[in-house]
């Protein structure tokens, strides 16, 4: 009996791995649209537009003010890499 | 032949895990709450990384911006007429990417800006200057808003020729990119003039001819000396640096979370169980030999381990795909909210369960076979004793 639920119980687990695509499913609709954005961790850029996307900001804004140099306050990667 | 006195053990062991329900199903446990954040994690990073890949890929072979003491700085859309000259350049397509904030909550918007022949339907119509404008809203800002199609925004911005209503034409769907969500875009005259700047864009997305790619780069750095031109490449290779920083992060974490779970497990299943001792020492009385009693535990800490690893992805694809990441998908994503409009982006990986069934396994088995060991290797009298 254990061993029959824990035969089922590997091969749902192993269903759900082999059905996961190998990369989420394409959404080029809206990313073609606008010319690809997003590329960062952030939601939205009102945090840090870096993270939110590397391409609009060559840097974080918190490197500029409201502390010069202050980047390392950023909430999203002040102890993150630092390019 | 020689198989069946292993394989009647083998099975003995997975009998033992009914022996001591309480005791295994406290493993089992111990492991889930362990394991279920971990893969959790690991898949939600994965989803995130492949999410900002598909935004790279759906980019410019080269992303021009200006500068301007080393920022970023409007870039004249005429100078798109001047980069088309460059030899092998294919085309070059103005961009405005910007900041706003709407509503009296404030809510943080991107607006993008592209020209109108990248638009699709309505949104086409707003190029023209007279047209009232149009935007296509993302999810996330179509319900925090409550903006649905055919919607009408009161005035938000200060425009040259007076204050203007403007219509939402479209409701981008909760399966787009996690970036969408708030996004708001329409013709490039429209968000110029949204942002009072005519005639300037903030970046310049420019293809190349196949081959040419180096050639342009390098004119353009020659010629445009105050620009800055980044590759695909060049930002693939740069850009997960955030996400993998976050998933090392994570990883940590699960490692002080497995060295706090490790003395749980440890007793859980097997060190200093009574019961563990007393059952060892009857079976060695009765003519089990030291290899069967630590082959049983091992089937035992094995059939406990699975049992742990393939609940916990099963939970993990419902805390994932059901229950969008609530709790967790904000350590990854900064700023996602517990009721966001969006699908959370995530990928199951079998490289993290790998590693975390087997960890596990380790951590069960050594305390099984530790405690097994010692009783079955003491002469039986002294066990019983």
């Amino acid at each position: 009996m254990l061993l029959a639920f824990t035969v089922v119980l590997v091969g749902v687990a192993g269903a759900l791995l082999a059905g996961a695509p190998a990369s989420p499913p394409a959404k080029t609709d809206f990313q073609s649209t606008v010319g690809g954005i997003g590329a960062g961790v952030a939601v939205d850029p009102s945090l840090c537009v870096r993270a939110f996307d590397d391409c609009v900001a060559t840097d974080c804004g918190w490197r500029h003010g409201p502390v010069a140099g202050g980047d390392r306050f950023c909430p999203l990667h002040g102890f993150g890499p630092r390019r | 032949m020689m198989m069946r006195p292993g394989l009647a053990i083998a099975r003995s062991g997975v009998t033992a895990v009914l022996l001591h329900p309480v005791r295994s199903a406290t493993a089992v446990v111990c492991m889930v709450a362990i394991l279920l954040p971990y893969v959790c994690g690991a898949a939600i990073a994965r989803g995130v990384e492949g999410e900002a890949r598909q935004a790279l890929a759906a980019g410019p072979d080269l992303h021009v911006v200006q500068l301007r003491f080393g920022r970023p700085a409007p870039i004249r859309v005429s100078m798109a007429d001047e980069l088309r000259k460059i030899p092998g350049v294919r085309s070059v397509v103005p961009r405005i990417v910007g900041e706003l904030a709407l509503g009296t909550e404030f809510v943080p918007v991107v607006l993008i800006g592209v020209p109108p022949s990248r638009l699709p339907g309505a949104a086409e119509s707003a190029s023209s200057g007279r047209a009232m404008p149009q935007f296509v809203v993302g999810a996330e800002l179509a319900r925090t808003l409550h903006l649905s199609e055919g919607s009408y925004l009161p005035p938000f911005y200060r425009a040259k020729g007076g204050d203007r209503v403007s219509q939402i034409v479209g409701v981008l769907g909760r399966n787009e990119s996690v970036a969408s969500g708030h996004v708001m875009y329409t013709a490039l005259a429209t968000a110029a003039e949204v942002f009072d700047e005519a005639e300037h864009a903030t970046d310049l997305l420019v293809e190349c001819q196949p081959g040419y790619l180096d050639a342009v780069r390098r004119k353009l750095g020659r010629d445009f000396p105050t620009c800055r031109a980044a590759s695909r490449d060049e930002l693939a290779s740069q850009l997960p640096a955030n996400i993998r920083y976050l998933d090392g992060v994570f990883h940590m974490l699960f490692v002080l979370a497995f060295a706090v779970g490790i003395p749980l497990l440890l007793v859980a299943s097997g060190v200093g169980l009574a019961e563990r001792r007393s059952e060892a020492a009857l079976l060695k009385a009765t003519g089990w030999t030291t290899d069967g009693l630590l082959l049983r535990a091992l089937v035992e800490s094995g059939v406990l381990c699975l049992i742990a690893a393939s609940s916990s992805l099963i939970l993990g694809w419902v805390w994932l795909a059901l229950g969008n990441g609530i709790g967790i998908a904000s350590i990854f994503l900064p700023g996602w909210e517990f009721d966001a409009a969006l699908q959370l982006p995530y990928r199951l990986d079998a490289e993290a369960i790998l590693v975390a069934t087997v960890l596990s396994f380790c951590i069960v088995a050594t305390g099984s076979l530790y405690a097994t060991w010692r009783v079955a290797s003491a002469p039986v009298r002294l066990i019983l004793r």
